[in-house]
């Protein structure tokens, strides 16, 4: 009977251990980071709030902060929007639908990495095809990786995720109960009532698990606009305007070594994300009940 | 009775068995356990260096070439075995600082950017090699030796190569439009008013293109004019001064060139698409510095042979001489390492010996620019090249060593390097003017250095 | 009655009629668009380096052949990128999938005191950013003396969050609980249910968080950016990005080879999807859907 007891704790332990030793203890030791000064350079100190101080009127935090709203403002909607409509077409069991969504699915499975060298071929000023095509054509050519470089980011994640959101949105619309749309059709409702009062009220929960993720998504992005502006080399032009909040983060941690500063970083986009997102979900599901 | 001498004969092969294996064990362990005892033991004891690089250094170019050094070094140092491992440029700077700083996993001797070297002095894990390289310190160029000197005034760096610049044009272009070359231009306003002519004769081709995508390029300009970035007050404190008089006027220069007179246009360089503008004769005016040799065996431009010249650095102020660096990096030797005399004696003689660098031509089809002065004499470094008309493309390189101006980096370089990349797409592509670029540029990094 | 039927029936033809071609254009515009990337850098990959470099205006190769992928296999060090990216990857999916699938049944299975919070405590690691964690899990790595080795890629992330998520969810729903108290009732051993009876029963869980973790790993980019130092032991996605640069020292340009090992690097991801696409689905759809 001892062993009942303790057979629980014996199973979730392996995972526990690995748990506690490469993410709470990391998570933890960063908290107390944030509280000193460690910087390559610089003598060690404890310094209590003075880097969330520095935080507060850090313009560079701040504008990376926009930075990651005004992406997320175009690029969620945008990618919701169409994934849905995709979801729809999809899930009306056209013929062919399953080789449809296998191709839009196919960005998600590739690597950040590969997705922006294989896009840097058609973005390029000179040797890029798009830019080969507009010259041929005689129109002028677009600056994708330079002034143009947010709708060229927007378009490169939208291009990652759509097939993500439209296999979420599919699988949601797929376990809708049919009962409430025989009832609808029965009642005498149309395509378009039905769609509107009927299955987005169902998919509330699919839309609060998309929006979750990508608040987080879009509070955390580095890779795509990292490997676009910069690369990993000394190439590549960086622009301010697709300067997220982790860029920076990644800048003061391992190009300017300053750790402390870079932790107390971390611990409020950890926040902000976590307040961002969790009254986000609150906020739909009480619409949700209201209906 | 048959039975027993069946039994008499099992036992004799049991005694024989039994004896063999006795006889061939003790054979095995004499030579296993007694042997080694009595035999001498070896002279010298082993030592492995190990090495990081980027390409830049003759260890990690190729593996052809790092086998022959190796068997070359091995020929005087038996004993000292070398592990070279090549990685990109980013992450032998990122991961060295970060093993230096963690103390472990860090090589023996790296490899690393002059505009670096602070940051790795400021570490204080780098050895001290100031006795040994003393004998060679008269060959080496003074400002490289200023970069590698600690604030104790220790050395810590050992020269490669240096990037002293020189201008190659296309005097084919420049003779067709009838225009003043380069090596007759009294100063670099004279790109503007030949600019003008050739634009005004052809509107497909520009003078010159304004790196928007490499820190480097413009720091070639402000250092040719003299002006300074950084600057170490008397307290020891670091602050960036780059909104300078004499910065900005440079910056509003280079950026005048393509917003107000049109004779250049901004763009990426050392890219494909830069590549593809010169081969399709978008510009004729390159800086060059001494280790991007257009004229190398795998150069992208093969096809211009003979169509190329180039000519000393121009003048930024009429009748004042001047040159610039780009580039040049340094050995240092970390303190982890285990044998740094060793260490210290093949990085010096990696960077001083001839037949090392003689070899690095002949495996490699070419070289960077030695920073070690008696290399240069070379005939690599002085013989006639086709492709720039059978001129030597080091030459005005060397003529233009004694003026390039010393330009102090920091500690706090890499700051000023990233966000300095920033104000460039700033100037460049959101038409932001470049003294509030500039200004803003010197807030962060000293922004930066404070916190 | 038979007039609105009429009616009904006839506007029915109109909206079929123009409906399901026009949502057949526009899944094979999106399904294009997903993939035209790929195709592109496969025509690339046939053409010769100085054609991708100078090229203004050709599509098609002069002479297509195979001989980037010969050379990238032949002369560089790829080959052992994808052995690294192989062992990574596979080391990381076998580790988490055991240990998150054995904890998964003990949250999903009994409850223990503690059970609640510790799901919570789990939970809220998905919000925390990598970049958090990644410098102190970093020195940590330093301290376990295993930086620049694959282990450091496996071991860290194997307590996934996501998987153990799945896998509760998945566990609760499909193993049966009379069946297991009846077998604990006959006397079968702990051990013994949870080979025999729930093993078999969560295999197409586990077969889906084994393609998921796989196809994360493969893509992971930023961890290994971190961990990997010499060129000998990156992952493809980290050393691809390395070739794009032409240092003009002594440095062969090799952006032909980054282009063709970004093609290459995406079909052991082609082979998953037609053998797992829909197990992967599952996998990432779990959450969207109301239990």
């Amino acid at each position: 009977m001892r062993v009942d007891k303790i057979l629980p704790y014996l199973y979730i332990a392996p995972f526990f251990v690995f748990f506690f030793t490469f993410f709470a203890f990391p998570f933890a030791y960063s908290i107390w980071l944030s509280f000193t000064r460690t910087k390559i350079g610089a003598p060690f100190a404890f310094v209590g709030l003075s880097n969330y101080w520095r935080l507060i009127h850090d313009d560079l935090f701040w504008n990376g902060l926009m930075t990651c709203i005004k992406i997320g403002l175009i690029q969620v909607p945008l990618n919701i929007g169409l994934s849905l409509l995709i979801a729809l077409m999809l899930n009306t069991g056209l013929r062919g639908s399953r080789i449809f969504r296998t191709l839009i699915f196919l960005p998600v499975a590739t690597s950040l990495v590969v997705a922006a060298i294989v896009w840097i071929q058609f973005y390029g000023t000179r040797w890029g095809l798009i830019n080969q095509i507009l010259r041929y054509f005689g129109l002028p050519e677009i600056d994708f990786l330079g002034k143009q470089i947010i709708p060229a980011l927007v378009n490169v994640m939208n291009w990652r995720y759509l097939g993500w959101n439209v296999v979420i949105f599919l699988a949601g619309l797929s376990s809708l109960p049919t009962e409430v749309y025989e009832s609808a059709k029965i009642d005498g409702a149309g395509r378009f009532r039905t769609f509107w009062y009927i299955t987005l009220p169902l998919l509330k929960p699919t839309f609060a698990f998309i929006l979750f993720f990508s608040i987080i998504g879009v509070f955390g992005l580095f890779a795509e606009p990292y490997v676009l502006t910069s690369g990993t080399g000394m190439h590549g032009q960086r622009a301010r305007a697709t300067e997220t909040v982790a860029m920076y983060l990644y800048d003061v941690a391992f190009r300017y070594g300053n750790y402390g500063y870079s932790a107390a970083i971390s611990w409020v986009l950890f926040i902000i994300t976590f307040v961002l997102s969790f009254t986000l979900i609150k906020y739909v599901r009480i619409w949700e009940i209201e209906r | 009775m048959f039975r027993e001498s069946l039994k008499t004969m099992v036992t004799k092969l049991q005694i024989g068995m039994l004896a063999t294996i006795i006889v061939v064990a003790s054979v095995i362990s004499v030579y296993y356990f007694v042997l080694p005892i009595i035999t001498p033991p070896p002279v010298a004891p082993q030592i492995t260096l190990t090495m990081w690089g980027w390409g830049g250094d003759p260890l990690t170019t190729n593996e052809e070439l790092r086998d022959a050094v190796i068997s070359l070094w091995n020929k005087t140092h038996p004993n000292v075995k070398i592990e070279a491992t090549r990685m990109s440029w980013g992450d032998v700077h990122d991961k060295s600082m970060i093993s230096l700083v963690a103390g472990e996993g860090a090589p023996d001797i790296a490899t690393v950017e002059h505009t670096q070297i602070a940051k790795y002095i400021a570490t204080g894990h780098l050895v001290d090699v100031t006795e040994k390289i003393k004998p060679y310190l008269d060959d080496f160029p003074k400002w490289m030796i200023d970069l590698a000197t600690g604030p104790d005034g220790k050395i810590y760096g050992i020269p490669i190569d240096t990037g002293e610049c020189a201008v190659a044009y296309r005097i084919d272009i420049f003779e067709k439009y009838g225009l003043k070359t380069p090596d007759k231009w009294e100063s670099w306003n004279d790109v503007i008013t030949e600019g003008q002519k050739l634009r005004a004769q052809n509107s497909s081709i520009w003078m010159m293109k304004v790196a928007r995508n490499d820190v480097n390029w413009p720091l070639m300009f402000l250092r040719a004019a003299g002006a300074q970035v950084m600057e170490r007050r008397e307290d020891g404190t670091v602050r960036c001064i780059i909104n300078n008089t004499k910065a900005v006027e440079v910056m509003e220069w280079l950026d005048s060139l393509v917003d107000v007179y049109d004779v250049a246009y901004y763009g990426d360089i050392l890219t494909e698409d830069d590549w593809a503008d010169l081969l399709n004769d978008r510009y004729i005016v390159l800086p060059v510095p001494a280790w991007l040799k257009i004229s190398a065996p795998w150069s992208p431009l093969l096809n211009q042979t003979g169509k190329w010249r180039v000519c000393r650095w121009p003048s930024w102020e009429p009748g004042v001489p001047t040159s610039t660096n780009w580039g040049g990096s340094f050995y240092y030797i970390t303190d982890q390492c285990e044998n740094p005399d060793e260490a210290i004696e093949l990085a010096l003689w990696l960077a001083t010996n001839a037949t090392v660098w003689d070899m690095t031509w002949k495996i490699a089809g070419s070289a960077v620019f030695p920073a070690y002065a008696p290399i240069q004499q070379l005939h690599w470094y002085t013989d006639p090249d086709p492709f720039f008309g059978n001129t030597s493309f080091y030459e005005p390189i060397i003529e233009g060593r004694p003026y390039v101006p010393s330009m102090y980096f920091s500690e706090y370089f890499p700051v000023f390097w990233e966000r300095f990349k920033v104000a460039l797409s700033d100037i460049a592509t959101e038409n932001v003017p470049p003294a509030e670029a500039l200004q803003r540029l010197a807030d962060e990094v000293n922004r930066e250095i404070a916190g | 009655m038979i007039r609105t039927k009429r009616k009904k029936v006839r506007k029915i033809d109109w909206i079929e009629r123009i409906g399901y071609p026009l949502m057949y254009v526009v899944l094979i515009l999106f399904s294009i668009y997903s993939i035209a990337p790929f195709i592109w850098a496969f025509i690339l990959t046939l053409k010769d380096y100085d054609e991708i470099m100078g090229s203004l205006v050709n599509i098609w190769p002069r002479h297509p052949d195979f001989e980037n992928y010969y050379t990238l296999f032949t002369q560089s060090i790829y080959p052992r990128w994808l052995l690294n990216s192989i062992v990574a990857s596979l080391g990381y999916t076998l580790i988490s999938v055991v240990l998150c699938s054995i904890a998964a049944y003990s949250f999903a299975m009994f409850n223990f005191k503690g059970r609640n919070k510790l799901f919570l405590f789990m939970m809220g690691s998905v919000l925390v950013p990598f970049t958090s964690i990644a410098i102190p899990l970093f020195i940590e790595m330093a301290n376990f003396k295993l930086v620049n080795n694959l282990w450091a890629l496996i071991l860290p992330g194997a307590a996934n969050a996501f998987t153990i998520y799945y896998l509760i969810l998945y566990i609760r729903s499909a193993v049966p609980r009379d069946l297991i108290d009846s077998a604990r009732v006959d006397g079968c051993s702990e051990l013994g249910i949870l080979f025999r009876i729930v093993l078999p029963v969560i295999l197409p869980g586990l077969a889906a968080m084994i393609i998921v973790n796989f196809v994360s790993a493969w893509n992971d980019f930023f961890w290994p950016l971190i961990i990997l130092r010499t060129e000998d032991m990156y992952t493809v996605p980290v050393g691809l990005p390395t070739w794009n640069q032409f240092s003009g020292t002594t440095v062969q340009p090799v952006v032909n080879w980054q282009i063709t090992g970004a093609v290459v690097s995406v079909i052991p991801i082609l082979i998953i999807f037609a053998f797992g696409m829909s197990q992967f689905i599952k996998g990432i759809t779990a959450g969207a859907v109301k239990e």
